[in-house]
């Protein structure tokens, strides 16, 4: 190993060994780390969150795609503009603060903090996700009692993972004569709010698991509802019980949801919503003991978190939006209640003006800015609008522009694999024309925007199939009905 | 994706067992701590989604992985050309060989990470990286030249 390698390895191991590996908060400590169903969404939500992610990514080349299906190849021109329509859009116009505000699901807030000093630092909206990721397959009960203080009960079944050993999951407990495991907690171990909080499983006998979660109902009267619990149809059925409501998670029709960042000196915040009821309301609060506090008459589940100091965290949901606020820097309880009564839902043009700085996309910007990301670059054949979809969330146009191009991008070297199998010289150069006229386009073969069609190009270049294959990773889609394929 | 349902001890050991080399694979690769600590979070939440129906998570944790450290370096790469400076930023101290590390291409600065931090060798780089094993070596050596370059 030379001067250069050694150094290398100590910078490394360093660097490394500086590394940030502490288990996240939101994860349950203890001899068995746990992380419940529920929970899995809070990871995503922290500060200086990666943008957008590969789920992203696809979403987006999912909509390219989508629109490239409705599209007839024959009608498009290398360079040519869209002959898109807009439809109707679904933004509100009426302003007022977010927390006594309701929206339709298909209508997504845009949201300034309206006092003075506060700027907007990140804006991202996602649209048309797959719902399937949020299974409606779950029976869910809330106690009677002050909203976020009373019990919460949630029952669905699993099939496990391959080599799956329930035995190594808590304690075991009877419930009749059914032999299940158990996980209790009596307390919350960050906010130190009292539960106890509460997992339970079991084997079904049919490959599945039962899975139960549950905060603020005791062990033995848990005990007894899951006795009563009926396994036998998708969603688990249960006799009414008495104290509790049954919570309706009908699906939205389209799932929407955003990110706002938003800056003052030290303080951040961070507001998050999703229109799957309450569905996103539980995905955010997970197993977390939260108490009730109150914002212009409106009840928002509280999570005090006394080890993190000037770090608030609370969750509410109107209608069928369920919203989640991260922040940190406040000097009170108070003065975190009093920022969240200032969220103020604004219109497009004052958004736009409020986010000037990272040139947002409100719904409506969406196709103009197609039409000017398409003029003098070639497309796939099967590429074109024949209608754009029209966001309903915000975003902001670097982050669009990006991934239109990488989007277009992926399509043409799909279309170059396709040439490449069906060795035509012709298509395969006609690919490289595709993607270096993006680049022409760009101007600066070295931006960010131009990173996939750089590479790509030098890969189609080289003739390497496999170096080919690797651009755009996992990124790009795989569908067989998508571009150039 | 049937659905995100799991059972939680055995992500909880994943978990347990993959998180700190994850996070300081992706520190390496990244350059920025917190960066790192979210994005691996970030890709365990993908796994969890998909806990029921992938066989081997352990693969398919280094891919999500590496998948969202190219993502976060193509996104500062476009917030540096456009003036972004993020909220937080890890980069407060400053050496020169880090920083040339940190100017590197992707699939350089991770070659070079698998490499002189993990000791990995040619075939299991091109594994975790998911690339042909004639790739690795040229990466290595471009990346080494280039750090050379630049601390000349």
């Amino acid at each position: 190993m030379n001067d250069l390698e050694s150094r290398l390895t100590a910078v490394m191991q360093r660097k490394a060994n500086e590394a940030d590996v502490s288990i996240d908060s939101r994860f349950r400590t203890g001899d068995v780390p746990t992380v419940p169903v529920q929970d899995v969404r809070t990871f995503t939500h922290r500060w200086v969150r990666p943008a957008l992610g590969l789920a992203a990514v696809v979403v987006l080349v999912v909509a390219l795609v989508a629109v490239s299906t409705r599209h007839d190849p024959g009608t498009q021109t290398p360079g040519g503009g869209s002959t898109s329509t807009v439809p109707q859009l679904n933004v509100t116009t009426n302003p007022g603060p977010l927390m006594t505000t309701s929206f339709t699901p298909d209508q997504a807030p845009l949201v300034l903090i309206d006092q003075p000093g506060w700027a907007i630092t990140y804006v991202h909206g996602t649209d048309d996700l797959p719902l399937g990721d949020l299974s409606t397959d779950r029976l869910i009960l809330v106690g009677d009692g002050p909203r976020y203080d009373a019990p919460s009960f949630q029952a669905w079944s699993v099939t496990p993972p391959q080599g799956y050993d329930l035995t190594s999951y808590g304690q075991p407990v009877s419930i009749g004569s059914i032999s299940a495991r158990i996980d209790e907690r009596a307390t919350d171990p960050d906010t130190g709010l009292s539960g106890p909080v509460i997992s339970l499983a079991w084997e079904l006998g049919n490959g599945r698991l039962a899975n139960i979660s549950a905060v603020r109902i005791p062990r033995e009267s848990l005990l007894g509802i899951a006795a009563a619990l009926d396994f036998s149809s998708t969603t688990p059925t249960l006799p009414p019980t008495p104290g509790f409501t049954k919570v309706d998670i009908t699906a939205p029709p389209t799932w929407l949801t955003f990110e706002y960042q938003y800056a003052q000196g030290k303080q951040t915040v961070q507001l998050d919503g999703a229109n799957f009821g309450v569905l996103s309301l539980l995905s955010n609060m997970g197993g977390e003991v939260r108490t009730t506090r109150t914002v212009d008459g409106t009840a928002i589940a509280f999570r005090p978190l006394p080890n993190e100091p000037g770090r608030y965290r609370a969750d509410w949901q109107l209608g069928r939006w369920a919203y989640y606020v991260d922040a940190q820097g406040f000097s009170s309880e108070d003065e975190f209640l009093a920022m969240l009564g200032k969220l103020k839902v604004t219109t497009p043009e004052e958004f736009t003006s409020f986010a000037a700085a990272l040139n947002p996309l409100v719904p409506g910007d969406r196709l103009p800015l197609v039409q000017e990301l398409e003029q003098g670059i070639q497309l796939p054949s099967n590429t074109p609008t024949a209608e754009w979809p029209v966001s309903a969330v915000a975003s902001t146009r670097s982050e669009f522009e990006f991934r239109f191009y990488f989007g277009i991008g992926c399509g043409w070297k799909n279309a170059w694999l396709a040439a490449d199998t069906a060795n035509d010289p012709n298509a395969k150069a006609a690919a490289l024309a595709g993607v270096q006229s993006i680049l022409t386009k760009l101007g600066d073969p070295q931006s960010g925007v131009a990173t996939l069609p750089s590479e790509l190009s030098t890969a189609m270049q080289s003739g390497n199939r496999d170096a080919v294959s690797q651009q755009g990773s996992n990124d790009c889609p795989t569908w067989s009905d998508g571009l150039g394929t | 994706v049937s659905s995100r349902d799991t059972a939680a001890p055995d992500f909880g050991k994943f978990y347990e067992f993959e998180l700190a080399g994850q996070i300081r694979r992706a520190t390496l690769i990244v350059g920025d701590r917190q960066a790192a600590r979210d994005l691996v979070h970030d890709s365990f939440a993908d796994v969890f989604q998909r806990w029921t129906d992938v066989r081997e998570p352990g693969p398919y944790l280094n891919t999500v992985v590496l998948n969202r450290c190219r993502d976060q370096l193509r996104r500062d790469k476009r917030r540096s050309r456009g003036g972004y400076q993020p909220v937080l930023n890890d980069h407060a101290e400053h050496e020169p060989l880090w920083d040339a590390l940190q100017a590197l291409p992707f699939n350089h600065r991770a070659a070079l990470a698998l490499r002189f931090h993990e000791q990995m060798t040619d075939r299991e780089i091109a594994e975790t990286l998911g690339c042909r094993i004639g790739s690795v070596g040229p990466w290595i050596q471009r990346g080494l030249t280039k750090l050379r370059m630049d601390l000349s």
